[in-house]
């Protein structure tokens, strides 16, 4: 630094410790960020409000509406050519190594044969999988993404903190951080020339997609993820849509002969890579870990022997462990006859006698933890990197469990504070690397992590275009994945749009029964009444809706105050095993599970309806409240089901939610029928039938009479102009089974049309009059009996050949190859 | 000495499964001069069954089974007959002291300690490092290895009741120790873990034991039994049997060995569908001339 200069700019609150390396150089602002700083602190006064820019992207953040770790700060991270190239070469290196050794722990181990790699390190270590031995990956590729912690030192030099092998997370967090970096400030991002990050990520899965072709014809790469519990499950989903991949969950998939097969509606589709979001030991639960739920049967052994190839491989996170960083420099000459170019921080692993004593002995100047358990990606805190943990409690634990880290003055980067100030923190990068066509490539980006007073912000890092080298970019990804048919919808999420049509339909249903007894209560206690209520209660009890502690006492006591005390417990006490809080539960899961299928409006509309008991304070005690708000039900349901029929498109999605209604409706009707097999029918009862199946003004319009059994058989079992009816809901099956794939049999008609198209003909042949007429000796009607049950096989064998046809895919599938 | 096995396993399922895949261990093991495998035959009572047949890591026999049909019973059928021979070389004070066998397998340098090495560590069901201060009371200086094994497998005999009900596959071997009852599988994972928190290689063997050799009852007969294995420079593996308090001669009949349970369960499945499962297994096992 010459005599001459001047600090460029002055950041009044820019502090750097003495100790600490300054990404800014000490107010002497390297050319690489002079751009920046410029932008950020030139022409403005930088005393006092928040910066627009700033503002804008803060906004952008909380539109997109997703969980994200670490807020996200509008001033980019910036590094010179030279020393991006330098890390480059460094870190492709480094995920050389890894994938090695990787190759060799679950091939030969000649590394601890003969190579010298203590047999505690790896056979002691719960994530090495043993059952994945002899595994054979493609091309030896092991490792197809790699994250990298680094951070700087005093003397300028970076140092590895740690590498993340098993599935990295934080790939998706990239794409957006530069989606918004990019968006709130397009006139810098242009002016520095920084590289895009397109050319990256298209090699990367561009090369995977080549693998999944090459691997099995015509197989597809899908993303795996443990699903949207998991907390990184936006970022699975956010690749999957930049890829064009389906994100599945272990239950989409399944292994058939020696194939790894995607279950989507239109049948089984063969996989060839799967870009892995699970943990290894989760991924099977018959060769794995047999507690898991999320597995896929018999993955483990299909991947070991190159039949589906797996990124990263099964097992690969046994490397996750700091005990390696001691054993890296070595490897790295005798796996590649090369030096180590990038040094990791010093570790002891206590598995070893002098370095156990070392570690005992400088336990206050060194970061103390556990080898194989160490924290989660983003958990690992930037202060765990620089403080000593001496109070750490590592009892329990085996001293080859062990590990002691040197500690680290993390540089400082510049960031915007809350008040807009721009201030100083430490920081830590996380780069990623990843394999293509031409080997391992280094992401030019990445995010800078910064430890602040108010937490953890991210970074997004800027390379300019001459820094890293081109990435071939390939034209495109490929084209049958790209593409995103509705006929590739798994065939979890068609099970979840079927179940999500079957328990809307329940509720209504439900609601509808809850109504009648409320209303029932409200009128009167004739006996006439109370024997309507008790086949009320019974049908309640019949359809799950109601606990049968209740059920108990609602027969047994004066039903009136009772239902006037506890109609609010009946409903949504959250303790309750079935009923209507459950039905709501489900219905809530499931719309969530599919939500991307829906309309931003139908997605509302399912919020609002499992809100509508705590919107309202309701008056215990009276149960012309709970009628109210039954009311409030059967409108929201209806706009919800007005919702799906006029505004979703008939894309599989919608026949499914279709089916799945019709079948559950057909189901209710034929349940309420049921009674009248031995019912004495006074009009009271069938004015109580109508009411349940919303047939009720239909009737008066038509017969303008009281009821009669067999008009009422008419109309709800066999006129196809009332969307209530048997006969409806079988020709609507009909209809919708007929746009259905795999059921466009080329021989002649398929098991499901067939079996409706003999329940169509048993209703057009029946006859009302003799239904409701012919009586048996002990009291039942035994003809319409044998239409009721003959329906009710029907729409049973149905729902079983759907779950077989298009969920299971157990259906007319060969068993072997 | 000969033996015929049958071995019969029955899932119920309550419901209709709309498929299932199992992984069978049930092929009896060869092993040279110790027992000869002369015939073996599992048969499913679904006909038309895909059966894979592989080799896991420890050398077992691996059958896969695939059911894509609808079903709500399966019956798998196992029948073997096997030629074991008596095992006599084992002199228990000749061993080497088991501070020496440790020494070998921290840093092993022949193939056969760099094998041994794998069984010292915790795995899913042998939580070693729960068993540490259970395990000092053996850890008498310089005492022969296979003396020191003798000790744990007696005390175990004696100390805990063999009780079938009060445990199940996940029950922790800390749990096993404190109320000290369990079945074979059970004291199978405390031996191995005591061993195992010495520094010292054991193995878990799954097999049978012929249920009535000269009018003694041994434990363990009516299902497929559990013992363990622990390895000695001199002599190799020695099986020794804690439930019965015994090193295996010639009434253990081996049907492979791995970590702990996990690793050689006689079936483990996946299903898909089914509602309360019960299963119900048949072991016969006689000596035939």
């Amino acid at each position: 630094m010459s005599e001459a200069s001047q600090p460029l700019f002055t950041l009044p609150h820019y502090n750097v410790p003495d100790n600490a390396y300054d990404e800014l150089a000490r107010g002497f602002i390297p050319a690489h960020w002079q751009r920046v700083m410029s932008f950020f602190s030139g022409p403005k006064d930088l005393s006092g409000a928040p910066q627009p820019e700033h503002l804008r992207a803060e906004m952008l953040v909380r539109d997109l509406d997703v969980e994200r770790p670490t807020r996200l700060d509008p001033l980019p991270f910036t590094l010179p050519a030279s020393e991006w190239r330098a890390l480059e070469k460094g870190l492709t290196q480094r995920a050389q190594v890894l994938n090695q050794i990787t190759a060799d722990l679950y091939g030969p181990r000649t590394l601890l044969n003969v190579g010298g790699l203590p047999p505690a390190l790896i056979y002691g270590n719960p994530r090495f999988l043993l059952p994945m031995y002899n595994y054979r990956s493609t091309a030896s590729e092991y490792l197809h993404l790699i994250g990298f912690d680094i951070g700087r030192s005093p003397d300028g030099h970076w140092r590895v903190l740690a590498d993340w092998t098993e599935a990295p997370e934080g790939l998706g967090m990239c794409l957006e951080n530069r989606v918004l970096a990019g968006q709130s400030l397009p006139d810098l991002f242009q002016r520095m020339g920084t590289q895009r990050l397109q050319a990256f990520f298209r090699a990367y899965a561009h090369h995977l997609a080549q693998r999944a072709a090459e691997t099995t014809a015509e197989g597809i790469t899908v993303i795996m993820s443990p699903g949207p519990d998991n907390p990184n499950y936006f970022e699975h989903a956010y690749l999957g849509q930049y890829f064009g991949f389906p994100v599945v969950e272990g239950a989409d998939l399944t292994v058939r002969g020696q194939t790894l097969q995607l279950k989507t509606l239109e049948g089984l589709k063969p996989v060839g890579s799967v870009i892995r979001h699970s943990r290894g030991t989760q991924c099977d639960q018959l060769y794995l870990d047999p507690r898991t739920r999320d597995g896929v049967a018999g993955l483990a052994n299909i991947a070991r022997s190159g039949h589906v190839h797996m990124a990263n491989a099964l097992g690969s996170g046994v490397l996750e462990n700091d005990a390696f960083m001691s054993f890296l420099p070595s490897l790295c000459e005798s796996l590649l006859d090369e030096e180590l170019l990038l040094p990791s921080l010093a570790t002891w692993w206590c598995g070893q006698e002098e370095e156990k004593a070392y570690v005992a002995e400088h336990k206050d100047e060194l970061y103390v933890g556990s080898a194989f358990a160490r924290p989660e990606l983003f958990a690992a805190s930037i202060e765990s990197y620089q403080k000593p943990n001496a109070n750490a409690d590592l009892q329990s634990k085996e001293p080859y469990d062990e590990i002691g880290r040197e500690l680290i003055q993390l540089s400082h980067s510049p960031y915007v504070n809350k008040k807009g100030h721009i201030v100083s923190g430490p920081t830590v990068l996380r780069l990623f690397v990843g394999l293509t066509e031409e080997g391992y490539r280094l992401m030019p980006g990445g995010i800078a992590r910064v430890a602040t007073e108010d937490g953890e912000i991210s970074k997004d890092i800027w390379i300019s275009q001459n820094a890293a080298g081109k990435i071939k970019a390939p034209v495109a990804v490929v084209s049958s994945t790209a593409r995103r048919s509705d006929r590739d919808l798994p065939s979890r999420t068609a099970d979840d749009l079927f179940w999500l049509g079957r328990y809307l339909e329940r509720c209504e249903g439900a609601v509808r029964a809850y109504r009648c007894l409320f209303s029932h209560v409200a009128e009167g206690s004739t006996e006439d009444q109370q024997m309507l209520m008790q086949t009320v209660v019974q049908l309640l009890v019949d359809l799950d809706m109601l606990p049968p502690q209740q059920a108990r006492q609602l027969r047994q006591s004066s039903s009136k105050p009772l239902l006037a005390r506890e109609w609010w417990t009946i409903l949504f006490d959250p303790t309750n095993q079935v009923g209507l809080v459950k039905l709501l539960a489900n219905i809530h899961r499931l719309a969530n599970q599919v939500r991307e299928r829906l309309s931003g409006d139908a997605w509302r509309m399912f919020n609002a309806l499992s809100q509508i008991p705590q919107q309202q304070r309701w008056r215990l005690g009276n149960v012309s409240d709970a009628l109210t708000l039954m009311d409030q039900f059967i409108e929201r349901l209806s706009g919800l089901n007005g919702q799906i029929q006029e505004n979703m498109t008939r894309s599989y999605g919608w026949r499914l939610l279709e089916l799945g209604r019709r079948l559950e409706r057909g189901q209710f009707g034929l349940q309420v029928m049921d009674e009248l097999v031995t019912q004495k029918t006074s009009s009271t009862y069938m004015y109580l039938l109508l009411d349940l199946c919303d047939s009720a003004i239909t009737y008066r319009a038509r017969y303008q009479n009281v009821p009669t059994l067999d008009n009422l058989l008419h109309l709800l079992l066999l006129d196809d102009t009332n969307p209530r009816s048997i006969i409806y809901q079988i020709t609507r099956i009909q209809r919708v089974m007929a746009d259905m794939p795999l059921d466009q049999s080329n021989e002649g008609l398929s098991e499901s049309q067939r079996i409706l198209l003999v329940a169509y003909h048993e209703l057009l042949l029946a006859e009302p009059a003799k239904m409701a007429s012919i009586v048996s000796r002990a009291g039942n009607r035994t003809q319409l009996r044998r239409v009721l049950r003959r329906m009710e096989a029907t729409l049973s064998n149905l729902s079983e050949l759907m779950t077989a046809t298009y969920f299971a895919h157990t259906h007319n599938t060969p068993t072997s190859q | 000495m000969k033996y015929r096995v049958t071995h019969s396993t029955e899932f119920d399922y309550g419901l209709p499964v709309i498929s299932a895949q199992q992984v069978l261990r049930l092929k009896p093991r060869d092993m040279f001069g110790r027992q000869t495998l002369k015939r073996h035959d599992i048969s499913l009572s679904i006909p038309g069954t895909e059966i894979l047949e592989s080799q896991d890591y420890f050398g077992n026999t691996v059958h896969e089974v695939r059911l894509h049909t609808r079903h709500e019973k399966l019956r798998i059928d196992s029948e073997c007959e096997v030629d074991v021979s008596p095992r006599d070389d084992i002199l228990l004070d000749l061993s080497p002291s088991w501070e020496t066998v440790r020494e070998f397998v921290s840093v092993p340098e022949t193939t056969e300690h760099w094998q041994a090495a794998q069984f010292c560590f915790p795995s899913r069901h042998v939580d070693a490092i729960a068993a540490k201060e259970f395990a000092l009371q053996f850890a008498e200086p310089g005492l022969p290895l296979l003396r020191l094994v003798l000790n744990i497998n007696t005390y175990i005999h004696k100390k805990f009741a063999y009780k079938g009900g009060v445990t199940d596959v996940y029950t922790k071997v800390s749990e096993v120790i404190k109320n000290k009852m369990g079945v074979c599988q059970d004291f199978a994972h405390v031996a191995i873990a005591t061993v195992r928190a010495l520094g010292l290689p054991a193995r878990y063997v799954s097999g049978y034991i012929l249920s009535n050799p000269d009018g003694q009852t041994l434990v363990g007969a009516e299902a497929s039994h559990a013992w363990i294995s622990v390895f000695c420079p001199e002599f190799g593996w020695v099986d020794f049997d804690p439930t019965n308090d015994q090193i295996t001669s010639e009434q253990h009949i081996t049907l492979g060995w791995g970590r702990d349970y996990a690793d050689v369960a006689p079936t483990r499945g996946s299903i898909l569908g089914g509602g309360r499962q019960s299963l119900n297994v048949d072991v016969r096992v006689r000596s035939v001339t």
